[in-house]
């Protein structure tokens, strides 16, 4: 009988996605392993005939550096339509340091994909998947490095692996790889109506040395609605926050040992509109 | 009167009787055992008239005469055996057998049965004396009385009387010396301390003694002139049943009548130890639980907490695994089959139990000599003890709080016996922000309200007619906020009306079983919770008739029971379902000790209303394309199986099945379930409902038994695979339950002073389940979105763990007091139950199941 009255909660517990608290870093907010932190584009609102433009940044504590792929997906019916619009296979970059910075992958949107936006349904999914693999841990870096063309075996077997990631990821490896999607909009609004990036401003900056183990606040202030704090190391005492715009104060308690660190603050607006606060070296001692 | 010849009685001649068999065996009646036939019990006897003219000449006589005692305890037919030579005696001995009434005959299981006995009926014109004294004999604890056991009277003098109890327990004797008289039982076994009357001139003393009931093995063995009939077979290959004393006893099920339905062959273990049953490798969904026969909404409390019924009021639970009679329909699993007693209880008894999370109470009455009544309430506190240990920081619980009252009305007519039986429950369960009131968290709900009554009736010689009818609302609902929610409610009618014409035991010839099974009433259901699928919604009548016919034909060593059932399904507004399901079912009885069995036949199970409601019928709901035209699944079942008996009190049962399915309904999947499990791993089959499943099942189950006074002993084994392919361009996989190997021992023991001492062990291959091969990070809303393997290609480690429990009874001259202790998983084994995955799925991190758990409980009655 204990056994099964126990059974409910937890099975309630799974069903309401209700998690007890401890002293765990989260996964999402330790930024240990090869990661690829966040990822932004330019426009988060594009339209035919403009190039996205993708900026990432990765993180590979090692400092071998690594391999990174982006590539899209317009979901513009029930298949990637990358093929019909011409869009470039992919983007292949060669990262040789433990940090980095991905600036500026560029996607040229083509005119013909306003054939696919109506008045009905002015505006579709762009799925913008980031792959970022340790160095020889991944085959498909090399195979968008070789920039197959279209027609070719070669091109058709690359386009149905990206444009189904889920088979995709099936053959690679859980460790050492990290794979991330975020979304942008694809329409024909104009430039006025279209959504931008959410805006911060610091208000209270967080230090640029910190003590061990002791917490430490500091304030932003944003537009935007949502916010992930993100660290080399640490906790922080809430993972996410739901924010009707206006200020948001992170907690973060440094590790116990001396070391410089990264942190973050992630925001999305929920509509494709990405904006980072970054503090890319907090001393701990 | 008939036994004992010492009641006191009016002046005139003086008949007296004699049970050939039963006197012999009253002295073990009131405590014998399971394992052992009882003989039939005399309850109520008609005296005979003395025919006048023997009267008048002073003559006596003895006729010794056959009954037939049926189930119930009524005489159904009787015959002189040995005539006293004078018709008029015969005549008037028949006269009066024919009214009396007996507690019937159990078998060796405890289940009533018909019996054949001899009766002595003795005509002894005598002096009528003068009774002095007059007393009672009652089981101390229960007060019931004792019938047909000896006492020994000691006088003033040193004068030594002897009486024996009546089927009232009462005793008198006549002509005593005036002065104190020692009263004392002479029974082996039964204790009770010596009671002292003063007989006076004419004056009649009173005593009365209450005896402590001895344990099995501290009385002899019954030697009893008695045929007792045999329970005709039912025609199921593989039924196992379990009579609720059998039950209370066994370790780890907390006394619960169902629970210890799962330790039986045939059964894998539900994960988490939820009440679902996994039947012979199908899905809990597949299974039935039904009362008397026709359906109830479910049979266990919130998550397997206890049976929704009292289990008191039963008298005993089948579980059939499979390739059942053709009686049973529309399902592909097994059915478990609760049944209230038909014994009428003799004198008022009661109780109030309480353990860690349930208090319950329970009382039957003899409200007259044919009406009885039973009444029983139970409300858990599991809420109370739970709650603050579930709550935590962001969210507030309602731990499982369940009640249920069940009222039963039994009344005999000339014309057969009515039974009434109202059954209510209700379990609620929530989560909640702790500022929130309970009806605005997240909740889960399960509430029926159902009647039954059932009309049993005898048609002549052994045919016999039970109609029965069981109806109410029942609603499982489920609220994630103001605006989602789902649920299923219903207007549940069920009708069931059987004839049946019985083949005694051993008889040539046929016998015959036909009935109608009809379901009717509305459903409405709605599912609109947002990541457990589309918004689905509807309104629909339930029609589905059934007709079914199953001859037993017997000759010689071999019983063939073919059967067919045609069912037809319809909800309103759509075309009918329509399904004809043949079986037969074949027993070979090779030795005394040694019975064969083979079954097979078809099963068919209708889609629900969820799948099966016409969009036609409600064009504002987005239902899937297909809806209407699907098919109702069916399998092909087939088993064999023996059944040995052993020396020493051991038997071996033994059957191997194989089972093939069709057209299961597949698609809408949603991780929403009714109470009936875990939400399943793995992607999800979101594409429109179609009958494309296929299955195939197959395994053996054993079952090895030690029945003996005082040892209870169980091993049963289930071992099998099951496979399902989902559609038909999908590979084959395991089943989500699929459990190879289940093997669970259990141990009871008798011990002097009232101690009883048990023992379970369990073990079994863990389940499948769906491995994460990959994963990737939503950077939208930083969640990570699993990358699920091939399906069900994984599977949880072993389960393991071993139960104890020790009673201990304590026995008053009004009441009896029970303390017991049943300790699960004493080793403090951590068994994984469900599997789970850090947040970022890069390990697994399953459900532990709970650790070392005690649980005390204590039960007055009286």
């Amino acid at each position: 009988m204990t056994r099964t009255l126990t059974t409910a909660g937890l099975a309630l517990a799974t069903l309401v996605g209700v998690g007890g608290c401890d002293d765990m870093p989260s996964p999402v907010a330790l930024i240990d392993g090869v990661e690829v932190v966040w990822v932004q584009a330019r426009q988060p609102e594009v339209a035919p005939g403009e190039t996205l433009e993708i900026t990432a940044e990765v993180f590979h504590p090692e400092g071998e550096g690594g391999e990174l792929v982006v590539w899209t997906c317009a979901r513009l019916g029930p298949t990637c339509a990358e093929t019909e619009l011409g869009l470039p296979i992919g983007t292949y970059v060669h990262v040789d340091r433990d940090a980095a910075f991905i600036e500026d992958a560029r996607f040229p949107i083509p005119d013909s994909a306003g054939l696919f936006l109506t008045e009905e349904n002015p505006a579709a999914t762009l799925e913008v998947w980031t792959m970022f693999c340790a160095k020889g841990v991944c085959d498909l870096p090399a195979r968008v490095a070789a920039d197959p063309q279209p027609g070719t075996a070669a091109y058709e077997a690359l386009r149905a692996d990206l444009d189904n990631p889920f088979d995709l990821l099936q053959g690679e490896s859980l460790d050492a790889v990290s794979v991330v999607v975020n979304r942008v909009i694809l329409s024909t609004r104009s430039g006025r109506e279209r959504n931008r990036n959410p805006i911060v401003q610091v208000v209270d900056p967080l230090p640029d040395r910190v003590r061990p183990g002791e917490p430490v606040e500091f304030t932003l202030l944003t537009d935007a609605i949502r916010a992930w704090p993100a660290a080399t190391g640490g906790t922080f005492a809430f993972d996410g926050y739901a924010l009707a715009g206006g200020a948001v104060t992170v907690r973060w308690t440094p590790p116990e040992e001396p070391g410089d660190h990264k942190v973050w603050v992630l925001f999305s607006d929920g509509l494709g509109g990405v904006a980072v606060y970054r503090k890319a070296k907090v001393r701990v001692e | 009167m008939p036994i004992p010849s010492c009641r006191r009685s009016s002046p005139g001649p003086r008949l007296r009787a004699v049970v050939v068999a039963a006197v012999i065996g009253c002295a073990a009646l009131p405590d014998a055992r399971a394992d052992e036939p009882v003989l039939p019990v005399l309850l109520e006897a008609t005296e005979a008239v003395y025919p006048p003219e023997a009267l008048a000449e002073g003559r006596g006589g003895t006729v010794l005469l056959e009954l037939d005692v049926d189930e119930t305890g009524a005489v159904m037919d009787a015959r002189v055996a040995e005539s006293s030579g004078d018709p008029a005696f015969d005549d008037a001995a028949l006269a009066a057998v024919r009214d009396f009434r007996f507690e019937p005959a159990r078998d060796g299981l405890g289940r009533p049965t018909a019996a054949r006995i001899g009766y002595r009926y003795v005509f002894e014109p005598e002096r009528a004396p003068v009774v002095s004294l007059t007393g009672r004999l009652l089981q101390a604890g229960i007060r019931q009385p004792l019938a047909g056991l000896d006492l020994r009277l000691v006088g003033p003098d040193g004068e030594t009387r002897t009486a024996r109890t009546d089927a009232d327990g009462a005793f008198e004797l006549a002509d005593l010396a005036v002065g104190l008289w020692r009263v004392a039982l002479d029974a082996r076994g039964w204790e009770a301390e010596v009671a002292e009357a003063e007989v006076e001139e004419g004056q009649v003393a009173e005593v009365t003694l209450y005896a402590v009931a001895p344990r099995p093995w501290e009385v002899e063995d019954v030697d009893a002139e008695i045929e007792v009939v045999a329970r005709a077979r039912p025609p199921e290959v593989t039924e196992r049943t379990l009579g609720a004393d059998e039950i209370r006893i066994l370790p780890g099920s907390n006394g619960d009548v169902v629970k210890a339905i799962q330790n039986l062959p045939g059964i894998a273990r539900p994960p988490l130890g939820i009440g679902q049953l996994i039947i012979r490798g199908t899905n809990p969904e597949d299974s039935r639980y039904t009362l008397d026969g026709m359906e109830i909404p479910l049979v266990f409390h919130f998550a397997g907490l206890s049976t929704v019924v009292n289990g008191d009021l039963l008298d005993q639970v089948t579980f059939l695994p499979g390739d059942f009679s053709a009686r049973y329909g529309r399902n592909l699993g097994g059915r478990v089959d609760i049944r209230p007693t038909r014994t009428m209880p003799e004198r008022t008894n009661g109780y109030v139990s309480v353990d860690l999370f349930q208090v319950s109470g329970f009382v039957e009455a003899k409200v007259s000599e044919k009406t009885a009544i039973w009444a029983s309430v139970r409300r858990s506190y599991a809420d109370a003890v739970l709650t603050p240990v579930l709550s935590n920081t962001d969210r507030s619980f309602r731990a499982p709080r369940y009640w249920d009252a069940t009222f039963r009305v039994l009344h005999r007519l000339p014309v057969g016996t009515v039974d009434a039986l109202v059954l209510f429950s209700d379990d609620r369960f929530a989560a909640l922000d702790a500022d929130e009131d309970v009806d605005e968290g997240i909740g889960l709900t399960t509430t029926f309200l159902k009647a039954r009554v059932s009309w049993l009736t005898s048609l002549g010689d052994r045919w016999r007619n039970e109609l029965a009818v069981l109806f109410g609302p029942d609603a499982q609902t489920f609220r994630l906020s103001e605006d989602e929610d789902a649920y299923e409610r219903r207007f549940a009618i069920d009708l069931r009306d059987e004839v049946t014409y019985r083949l005694e035991d051993g008889e040539d010839g046929v016998g015959w079983r036909m009935g109608v099974d009809v379901q009717t009433g509305p459903t409405d259901f709605r599912y609109a919770v947002t990541g457990f699928g589309p918004e689905e919604e509807g309104v629909s009548t339930l029609i589905a008739p059934a007709f079914y016919m199953e001859p037993t034909i017997r000759r010689g060593r071999t019983t063939v029971v073919p059967g067919i059932r045609a069912d037809l399904l319809a909800y309103a507004g759509q075309r009918a379902r329509f399904a004809v399901d043949p079986r037969v079912a074949v027993r070979f009885q090779a030795t005394d000790s040694t019975l064969l069995k083979a079954a097979t036949g078809k099963f068919t199970q209708f889609p629900t209303v969820r799948q099966s409601l016409d969009p036609a019928a409600n064009p504002d709901v987005p239902l899937a394309d297909g809806v209407g035209s699907l098919r109702p699944g069916w399998s092909l079942q087939s088993s064999i199986g023996v059944e040995q008996g052993l020396p020493l009190g051991f038997s071996v049962e033994a059957t191997a099945y194989y089972n093939r399915l069709f057209g299961l309904v597949q698609g809408r999947e949603d991780r929403f379930r009714f109470f009936t499990g875990p939400p399943p791993t793995g992607p999800l089959d979101s594409a429109p409902y179609a009958s494309e499943g296929t299955g195939m099942i197959c395994g053996a189950e054993v079952l090895v038994k030690l029945q003996r006074r005082t040892t209870t002993a169980w091993l049963s084994g289930t071992f099998g695979q099951s496979f399902r392919t989902q559609r038909g361009d999908e590979e084959r996989s395991l089943f989500a339950y699929d459990q190879p190997v289940v093997v669970n021992a259990l141990f009871s023991q008798e011990l002097p002073k009232r101690w009883r001492i048990g023992a379970r062990a369990r073990l079994s291959l863990g389940t499948p389940y769906t491995p994460v091969v990959n994963r990737f990070l939503d950077l939208d809303d930083r969640s990570f979105i699993p990358v699920f393997g091939d399906a069900n290609s994984a599977r949880l480690p072993p389960f393991w763990s071993f139960d104890v429990r020790v009673d201990k009874e304590w026995v008053f001259d009004k009441w009896a007091l029970t303390l017991y202790l049943d300790v699960q998983n004493v080793t403090n084994n951590r068994n994984v139950e469900v599997i789970g995955w850090t947040e970022d799925y890069a390990e697994e991190d399953g459900v532990l199941g709970l650790p070392i758990v005690p649980v005390f409980g204590l039960k007055g009655a009286w």
